[in-house]
């Protein structure tokens, strides 16, 4: 019974922190809209169902804030008062506290937070509201559909979020099983199948190539041609259970998008522009992971987009544009990857400044900034350190953000490019593998076996020779265009053999956030997407691993952390 | 006191809440539960599938649970089916349009498992004298 609860309160949580992230969207669809009687209902309900739960569950202040809420939430629906800024804005501090009481929950801190400012805000939000309206709305958009017949509340029609419920008016609803036929599964009982599914796909190669071989020597006997077939069969099921479980781990980018109209209202309204936001393609599906690391750099480049790419809205009208900015973000799958696309029409980016910026903080000589492709300068805004804002502000400029943007998205094995017209606006595109279980890397040869880097962090890779070597403090440093980066031989770095110094044949060049360093390799073998395995046994950490994969002719290749290489290399190279 | 085997339709939009009504079912034996999402989901499943009681939250999206009420009492062969309603209190002046549409009973949000059983009891020894 304990544990009965343990799993409702748990499922509580959850279900009103979806229920919650829905309502930040539908108040900015409020705002555009004006008193939509479907939207005010849906927002009542949200509120409602929350307090109804937290009731039996025994969550007082939950019941407090939501009950609130969910007054004013009726009041407006019903038209007794007209919706105003106050009113919204009491509504949204409560949601926020919600969610902040239902993560007290969730982590069982048994912090009490005072609830009483919130609950204070809703009753003077109301008060003056009430003290309003008596005769006619106050609000331009109000009174829309005030003549609607007001008890039963009206329905719904159709809700475009309704889910996968039927379409209302239709007598006999078709697909009324769909939408009861979802489970919640704890992550972690999907990430052992995912393991096993890895587990297994190993079995299968090993069973492979022992096919393949028996069918080379016994092809005629009758059972070995049996076993062939069977192992093949096998094949194409273990692929598909492998592929089945990956996407059991998907979720559409609307929990992370849902966030952002919210935002960009909060945000547009402190620096004082008009912003209209538009998003598309927020049912595409990407993993879990990505999910929760997405979030940080789409906010930090939409704050940037407000912040220094749109521009106020005089200067707008002056340059004759529409004085209500734009930003819009895409998101879309192509092939194996997901690309998220974020533009604004604002005043695009000053290439000549940013080529002076990095000159100033010593990232770049004036002698390469002059040289450097239009590309490269617009790459050099996800530098660390870089900043083009003269003046902190409160939200943006403090030079700490595009290389975290940067640092995220290549956590993910993603990158991320600029593209922008002077006046006319920019574009930023993300690009993200559709999983994270499959990444590019670049198979190497040291110390004479083969190793896979992941290739998101890999810059370039460069043939050297003993002379392009110096040393500098009894460290070995490769100077690359006139910059200098630490420089490990890879069989040395992981310990693995120690064959003579500096005869690697190849540099490869690495950058992690701030970290750049360069690895000497003897062999560049050639690019290869490779699914991860862990590795049991082996602390990785320690062994410089992420996993290990199976390369196509059947060898067992590490793949190697260069977060963790990069790390100790750094670490050895300020001793 | 009715069957312990009695098919029961448990209707919430929200999952949490049908657990918790089914929790309490189970707390006074009853097994045979279903659910749905909706009114709408509900009224589909209530055709031909022998329910002999249903529980209802009102407020849901598609079909709310005044509308399912009127539309199962509308219904010929679902006319007779015991239905109890869940509300909360800001709905508690709207009951007397539940009662007149032809709700058994109802319950205010939050409650405990001995009102429920309370309720319940109520409702089918009434049936039973008719």
């Amino acid at each position: 019974m304990a544990d009965e609860m343990e799993e409702i309160i748990a499922d509580f949580v959850a279900e009103s922190e979806e229920t919650l992230d829905r309502v930040d969207p539908l108040f900015v669809e409020l705002e555009a809209k004006g008193e939509d009687q479907e939207i005010l209902n849906k927002l009542f309900r949200s509120v409602h169902t929350v307090k109804g739960a937290a009731g039996f569950l025994g969550f007082q202040p939950i019941v407090q804030v939501a009950h609130g809420a969910e007054t004013i939430m009726k009041k407006v629906r019903d038209g007794e008062i007209a919706l105003s800024r106050p009113l919204i804005d009491a509504v949204l501090k409560s949601v926020d506290m919600l969610r902040l009481l239902l993560r007290h929950v969730r982590d069982k801190d048994r912090i009490e937070e005072n609830t009483a400012p919130v609950l204070e805000q809703q009753q003077q939000a109301l008060a003056a509201a009430t003290a309003r309206t008596p005769e006619a709305p106050s609000e331009p958009a109000s009174g829309k559909r005030r003549d609607e017949p007001r008890e039963p509340p009206p329905a719904p029609a159709a809700a475009k979020d309704a889910g996968p419920a039927e379409q209302r008016g239709g007598e006999q609803p078709t697909d009324k099983q769909e939408a009861l036929q979802t489970l919640r599964v704890p992550v972690a009982k999907i990430d052992r199948v995912m393991d096993q599914a890895g587990e297994m796909v190993l079995v299968r190669n090993r069973l492979l190539s022992l096919a393949d071989r028996l069918g080379k020597r016994y092809g005629n006997d009758h059972d070995v041609q049996g076993l062939v077939e069977a192992v093949s069969f096998l094949d194409l099921v273990a692929t598909d259970i492998q592929f089945s479980v990956m996407t059991m781990r998907m979720q559409p980018l609307e929990k992370v998008f849902n966030k952002f109209p919210r935002q960009v209202r909060d945000l547009s309204a402190q620096l004082g522009k008009n912003v209209l936001l538009r998003i598309s393609g927020e049912d595409t599906e990407v993993d879990k992971a990505v999910i929760e690391l997405i979030g940080d750099p789409l906010v930090h480049l939409i704050r940037n987009s407000i912040d220094h790419g749109l521009e106020p809205p005089a200067e707008r009208t002056a340059r004759g544009k529409p004085e209500q900015g734009r930003i819009s973000i895409h998101a879309e799958q192509r092939g194996n990857n997901i690309i998220i696309e974020l533009s604004d029409d604002g005043r695009g980016i000053d290439l000549e400044r940013v080529r002076r910026k990095a000159v100033e903080k010593g990232l770049v000589s004036a002698e390469e900034a002059g040289r450097m492709s239009d590309e490269n300068v617009m790459g050099l805004i996800f530098l660390p350190g870089f900043s083009t804002a003269e003046i902190a502000t409160d939200l943006s400029g403090r030079g700490v953000g595009m290389d975290v943007v940067k640092t995220n998205i290549t956590k993910l094995n993603g990158s991320v490019d600029v593209s922008s017209r002077p006046g006319v606006g920019t574009t930023f595109s993300i690009r993200i593998p559709l999983t994270l279980a499959v990444i590019p890397t670049l198979m190497v040869r040291s110390g004479g076996s083969q190793f896979a880097l992941p290739l998101a962090p890999v810059e370039e890779t460069q043939m050297i020779t003993r002379k392009d070597l110096s040393d500098i403090a009894g460290m070995e440093a490769l100077l690359v265009r006139g910059r200098v980066y630490p420089y490990f031989r890879l069989s040395d770095a992981i310990a693995l053999s120690r064959t003579g110094a500096g005869d690697s044949r190849y540099a490869v060049i690495v950058t992690l956030g701030d970290k750049r360093f360069c690895l000497g390799v003897d062999e560049l073998l050639g690019q290869e997407e490779v699914v991860i395995k862990t590795v049991s046994g082996v602390n990785g950490t320690a062994a410089h691993v992420l996993g290990a994969t199976i390369t196509g002719d059947g060898r067992v290749v590490f793949i190697i952390d260069l977060a963790s290489l990069a790390k100790m290399v750094m670490g050895m190279a300020v001793r | 006191m009715p069957d312990p085997k009695m098919k029961i339709l448990v209707v919430d939009d929200f999952s949490t809440m049908r657990r918790i009504v089914k929790t309490v079912l189970k707390q006074l034996g009853f097994e045979n539960i279903e659910e749905a999402e909706d009114g709408a989901q509900a009224f589909a499943k209530l055709q031909n599938n022998g329910f002999g009681f249903m529980v209802s939250d009102w407020n849901m999206p598609n079909m709310d649970g005044l509308d399912l009420l009127k539309k199962v009492r509308a219904d010929a062969a679902l006319k007779d089916l015991p239905i109890l309603m869940v509300t909360a209190e800001a709905e508690k002046d709207k009951v007397i349009t539940a009662i007149q549409a032809g709700v058994n009973n109802y319950i205010v949000k939050p409650f405990t498992a001995e009102v429920f059983k309370e309720k319940m009891d109520a409702i089918f020894e009434k049936l039973a004298k008719k």
